[in-house]
């Protein structure tokens, strides 16, 4: 059929969000192995271990940014605390720890954590500043109250999640099989809802989707990250502190900022966080080798962060106005 | 007795806070029927509409569907009974693909109804059908214009199985061709039995299109009519209340400038593609030019080169400074050369949606009304309701909320805010879509006024009418290139449309008698 001619078919491809997040980690890998010889020898799987709760929580934050409304969760840090400290005073001091128990517990206790979330957010409509911040305070007092002073005594078999003698350091499979569930979650509705709910909740809302639900739904999902971060932090620490969790939450908002995520959401995914979050802790492992001060530290993550929401904005200027 | 309505609204009172948007409003719409729904600006048909869409429920009164009593909760309870709504504002999420904005809120939380490849087949049927390359709908939608996401909206709707299409403005953004196309669309789906309520304020799409009509007047129902006596003058005096005879006839023909004033802009050897035609264009200091084209044909891209928001990519835009042609550069640079720009897509590029109608007005003469840098609340009161009152801004009330004002109102916001700068030169982006038929003679008038004070107007309008009553001559584009300047006796309907589509009268004809 002829049809009105029209203008010519505009745009290709746009270059994929997490790109400068991601050529980030590649620089800071290799300014590393400059500076440290044993770094790419092994040294790397250690790094990887203890930057693993803070991968986690930043993928964790992923969600809830994304299904935008000014979308953010302030608690996972001691969402993550608490799961934590429950998990090592609540259970495995009282010898219930084997791990068909102890894990599934771990994201169950997630979930509860992110349903809180989600009804004070979605339900309530509370913002979602303000809901996270009243329940991060909540929970880091739920976690002292459990636990006064830091646990040790962890069964056997969460060493595991800490051992490196394999060709990647087993927390990689456990980022994996997160990323993997995150993979299959994208190639259902809900993915397609949660974008259109992030970038206009108004078209969403009038097209027929659920807005209520999904943003319920993401804190969900957030919450269940949480609590799998919680339960690797509870190895990587080999115990539970319940001053620990709170510390994560900035960090983890600011590897989602790095990895390109927008924080009016909408755009991203759980890989920008991941690279974020490697990038933070890459910074501050480089940091300690050179010895400086933990001020130079939080100047240092101050400035990427800068830096980092300037390329990124102009990385999306570019993808609007090719 | 005629068959029971498809839907209707019985008593529907409506209050938004304080606002009393709907009192007593009565609307039945028939199978296979094109309803037509008028008003003046804030009359409440977009209230109707929501109402209708399950956006929100009547303060009091009833809803039917097929004679029985429903509650359209949501817009989904509002699609299960197979009403679907294109609304007055164009709703895309601009980071989503325009298939997946087709497609939205079809699937279940987690569920997909459809395989991709099937979504798309069913979605580029129906682009094609409207005329459109289905090329929009793998776009990113921050590169559409609003006609194609105006389409975008048509699909989403046409797409699902529905038996009351609710047309709340939807051609206002459209080309001519698109909605050509649209219109023969719903003829041909009204004789299958389905309805459409069609909201417009353009007269001569009401005639050839509506079989009756629901005129509404702040709040209340007027009456229905049926075709036969909907005409426009019939009509426009059920809105305003005035006699029909002072209708008749209303639609004078300003008078054009002869006198010759010199040049307050020109653009130079510009292309608006790389790959087209370059051209020289003048535009006389005083005038009303006016700029027509189908969309996608560059009209937009020559208003914004004037405005400097888009330079071309190849030429140069210059404006005439106390005798001297400085360069237009960029938006920045235009501001400051005295160029102001009122933009198409008010949602997303015009309007401050969190603050009030006072400074979504005042924002741009800020500066007129500060002493050392500090603002004076008190003047700046004084100058926004004098505005207000000029565009006619109902309600009266600086404070409402901008997002609490009509489709028609904000508009008026939004041109009021540049025309209040009193710049040069006005570059306007199809500044009245949306507005009605009183006000825009108001604003008509008004550009005239400042124009005889010396400003120039560039004034780009997807209406030919509009381009024929209001402007002194008129540029059309076609394939990116300055098909014509029609000016006198050649300004006719004929002459812009055949421009339109290249000089060839006879294609114009037959892509809308066929389409
Ligand atoms: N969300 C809101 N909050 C407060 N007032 C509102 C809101 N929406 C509409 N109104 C008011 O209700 C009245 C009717 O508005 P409505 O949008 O239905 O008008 P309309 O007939 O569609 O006008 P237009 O032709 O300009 O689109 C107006 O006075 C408007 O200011
Ligand atoms: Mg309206």
């Amino acid at each position: 059929m002829t049809t009105v001619d029209r203008a010519p078919i505009r745009g290709g491809r746009a270059v994929p969000y997490f790109v400068p997040a991601a050529l980030a980690v590649l620089v800071m890998i290799a300014i590393t192995a400059q500076k440290s010889s044993q770094f790419l020898d092994g040294g790397w799987k250690l790094v990887l271990v203890y930057a693993s709760p803070l991968v986690l929580l930043a993928m964790a934050q992923a969600p809830v940014v994304l299904s935008g409304g000014g979308g953010l969760d302030l608690s996972v840090g001691p969402g993550a605390g608490l799961v934590s400290v429950i998990l090592a005073a609540g259970l495995i001091a009282h010898q219930i720890s084997v791990a068909w128990i102890v894990i599934p517990a771990a994201v169950l206790l997630g979930v509860v954590i992110g349903a809180v979330n989600g009804s004070l957010v979605a339900l309530i409509r509370i913002p979602p500043i303000i809901a996270t911040l009243a329940t991060y305070l909540v929970f880091a007092g739920i976690a002292t109250q459990v636990l006064a002073s830091p646990t040790g005594a962890l069964p056997v078999w969460m060493d595991w999640f800490t051992d490196v003698e394999g060709v990647v350091p087993n927390v990689v499979w456990v980022m994996l099989l997160v990323g993997g569930l995150w993979w299959l979650l994208t190639r259902t509705a809900f993915w397609r809802n949660l974008l259109m709910v992030g970038s206009n909740d108004r078209a969403a809302y009038t097209a027929g989707v659920p807005v209520t639900a999904v943003r319920f739904v993401a804190y969900v999902l957030t919450g269940a990250m949480t609590g799998v971060a919680g339960l690797v932090l509870t190895a990587v620490l080999g115990g539970a502190d319940a001053t620990v969790g709170p510390t994560y939450t900035m960090l983890a908002i600011a590897a989602v900022a790095l990895g390109g995520i927008s924080l009016a959401g909408g755009r991203g995914g759980l890989l920008g966080a991941a690279c974020g979050a490697a990038l933070l802790f890459l910074i501050q492992n480089y940091l300690t080798l050179t010895e400086a001060s933990s001020f130079v530290l939080q100047m240092a993550y101050g400035l990427v962060l800068v830096v980092a929401i300037v390329i990124n904005g102009a990385w999306d200027r570019k993808r609007k106005n090719p | 007795m005629t068959s029971s309505p498809l839907i209707e609204l019985a008593g529907i009172t409506h209050r938004y806070g304080a606002t009393v948007a709907l009192d007593g409003c009565q609307l039945d719409i028939r199978p296979g029927e094109i309803h037509g729904l008028v008003g003046e600006n804030g009359s409440g048909k977009s209230t109707v509409v929501k109402l209708l869409s399950g956006i929100m429920a009547p303060t009091e009164g009833t809803v039917r569907v097929d004679g029985k009593d429903v509650d359209l909760r949501s817009p989904t309870a509002a699609q299960a009974h197979g009403v679907l709504t294109v609304f007055q504002e164009t709703l895309i999420s601009d980071d989503c693909s325009g298939l997946d904005n087709v497609f939205a809120g079809t699937d279940g939380l987690f569920r997909r109804r459809r395989r991709s490849k099937a979504e798309l087949e069913l979605a580029t049927e129906v682009v094609e059908r409207l005329g459109t390359s289905p090329s929009i709908l793998t776009a990113s939608p921050y590169q559409l214009s609003l006609a194609e996401r105006q389409v975008l909206t048509l699909t989403r709707a046409l797409v699902r199985p529905w038996r009351l299409l609710i047309l709340d403005e939807a051609t206002s953004a459209l080309d001519l061709a698109t909605r050509d196309r649209l219109f023969a669309l719903l003829q041909a789906e009204r004789s299958n039995g389905r309805s459409v309520l069609f909201v417009s304020h353009r007269m001569d799409e009401l005639e050839i299109l509506i079989d009756r009509a629901t005129v509404q007047r702040s709040g209340h129902t007027v009456g229905t009519v049926d075709r036969a006596e909907a005409t426009p003058s019939r009509l426009l005096s059920m809105m305003d209340g005035r006699s029909e005879s002072e209708h008749a006839g209303a639609a004078t023909v300003t008078a054009r400038r002869r006198d010759e004033q010199g040049t307050a802009a020109r653009l130079c050897g510009v292309a608006l593609s790389s790959d087209a035609r370059p051209f020289d264009l003048d535009v006389r200091r005083g005038e009303i030019l006016g700029v027509g084209g189908l969309d996608g044909h560059g009209a937009v891209a020559l208003v914004e080169a004037f405005a400097g928001v888009s330079l071309p990519p190849k030429g140069k835009v210059e404006i005439d400074r106390d005798g001297l042609w400085s360069r237009v550069r960029g938006y920045r640079n235009a501001v400051a050369s005295g160029i102001a720009y009122v933009p198409g897509k008010r949602q997303e590029e015009g309007l401050f949606r969190t603050l009030d109608v006072r400074d979504n007005l005042a924002m741009a003469t800020y500066g007129e009304h500060s002493r050392l840098g500090v603002l004076r609340p008190h003047a700046i009161q004084q100058a926004v309701r004098a505005q207000m009152q000029r565009l006619g801004v109902v309600p009266d009330d600086p404070d409402y909320p901008i997002t609490g004002l009509s489709g028609g109102n904000a508009q008026k916001v939004l041109v009021g805010r540049w025309l209040a700068a009193e710049p040069d030169l006005l570059v306007l982006n199809d500044p009245l879509r949306g507005v009605d038929i009183g006000t825009k003679r108001e604003f008509y008038a008004l550009m005239r006024e400042l124009t005889d004070a010396g400003m120039t107007v560039v004034m780009l309008s997807t209406e030919i009418e509009e381009l024929l009553t209001s402007c002194d001559r008129v540029a059309v584009c076609h394939d990116h290139g300055l098909e014509a300047v029609l000016e006198g006796d050649e300004m006719t309907y004929d002459g812009v449309l055949s421009a339109m589509f290249g000089q060839a009268p006879t294609l114009a004809t037959h892509e809308r008698t066929r389409a």
